[in-house]
């Protein structure tokens, strides 16, 4: 089942396969969350050495389903870069087993990358292109682009 | 302070912010097994679910104001999880519930890597709030507009 993703984004990439158990894409929780950006105003100390580094994507795994979100400093530089896009918070996908994580979401990692970020994968890919890491086991999954 | 006082304030840590949900017309409950979620918070008629983490600590004066030191665990922090952990700090001073810092664990975990990339991959985390009257701030950061912030929960009327 797919859901459609809420509020007002857009998600134009490649169909997926029907037995995804679920994805949505979720806005943020408070309306328009205040940035933190606008209190350390230059944005830059961090993220001036990531800059040709992957997006990175932080995922985290339960039994039915993994929440991909973007690293902080991530969004934070795609919003630099990209000013006025805007970022989902969060995509959920759900699968039948944790054990076939991989396998199942391996194929749509480009599109979650594309629905967390806003961008066109071309986009990402002259951004460095994406990791997937693993919250909870602390290890990158996956490197693409 | 002892560790029996530390459980002693952390448990009323927890039914404050329990009452505090229930006065804004939410259900609460304790998961009976201790697996990292501290309460849960129930809108009856939605059946939308929170996820919350509750964090006490006794405040100390600072520099006119008070300020308050909050143990984390880098894993929960840096884990998106659906649904996803809500932080409540409860700040203890002078003998009452001074205030509460209320935030989602995506804009904790931004708090933290903004200032020191890499440091939600930590297993243990500290976060120290010093209060003013009209300012909260913690690593070098104004949380202000998430104190005594309970604008995802607004009031229901039964």
């Amino acid at each position: 089942m797919l859901l459609a993703p809420l509020g007002s984004l857009a998600f134009e990439g490649p169909r997926l396969p029907p037995h995804f158990p679920a994805l949505r894409a979720r806005t943020t929780l408070f309306g328009d969350r205040p940035s933190l950006k606008a209190l350390s105003p230059d944005g830059r100390h961090q993220g001036e050495r990531a800059m040709k580094d992957p997006i990175r994507i932080d995922v985290g795994r339960s039994s039915e389903g993994a929440t991909y979100e973007l690293h902080p400093l991530a969004r934070r530089r795609i919003e630099n870069e990209f000013p006025g896009g805007r970022t989902a918070p969060q995509v959920y996908v759900g699968y039948r087993t944790k054990e076939t994580f991989e396998e199942v979401h391996g194929p749509i990692w480009k599109q979650i990358a594309m629905i967390l970020t806003g961008l066109s994968w071309e986009e990402i890919e002259k951004l460095g292109g994406i990791i997937i890491y693993d919250a909870g086991e602390r290890r990158e999954v996956s490197k693409i682009g | 302070m002892s560790k029996k006082q530390d459980l002693y304030t952390g448990r009323g840590g927890h039914f404050a912010v329990m009452a505090e949900f229930l006065m804004r017309g939410y259900n609460v409950a304790i998961p009976e097994v201790d697996t990292g979620d501290d309460v849960f918070v129930v809108q009856d008629d939605s059946g939308d679910m929170w996820r919350i983490q509750v964090k006490t600590a006794n405040a100390r004066e600072h520099r006119g104001g008070f300020r308050a030191q909050f143990a984390l665990k880098g894993s929960q922090l840096s884990m998106p999880a659906s649904p996803d952990v809500n932080y409540v700090f409860a700040v203890r001073h002078l003998h009452r519930w001074q205030d509460f810092l209320v935030f989602d664990r995506s804009t904790l975990k931004e708090l933290f890597e903004t200032q020191n990339a890499g440091s939600t991959d930590r297993p243990k985390l500290t976060l120290t709030v010093v209060f003013s009257d009209d300012d909260a701030v913690a690593l070098s950061q104004s949380v202000q507009l998430y104190r005594n912030n309970w604008a995802k929960w607004p009031r229901l009327e039964h």
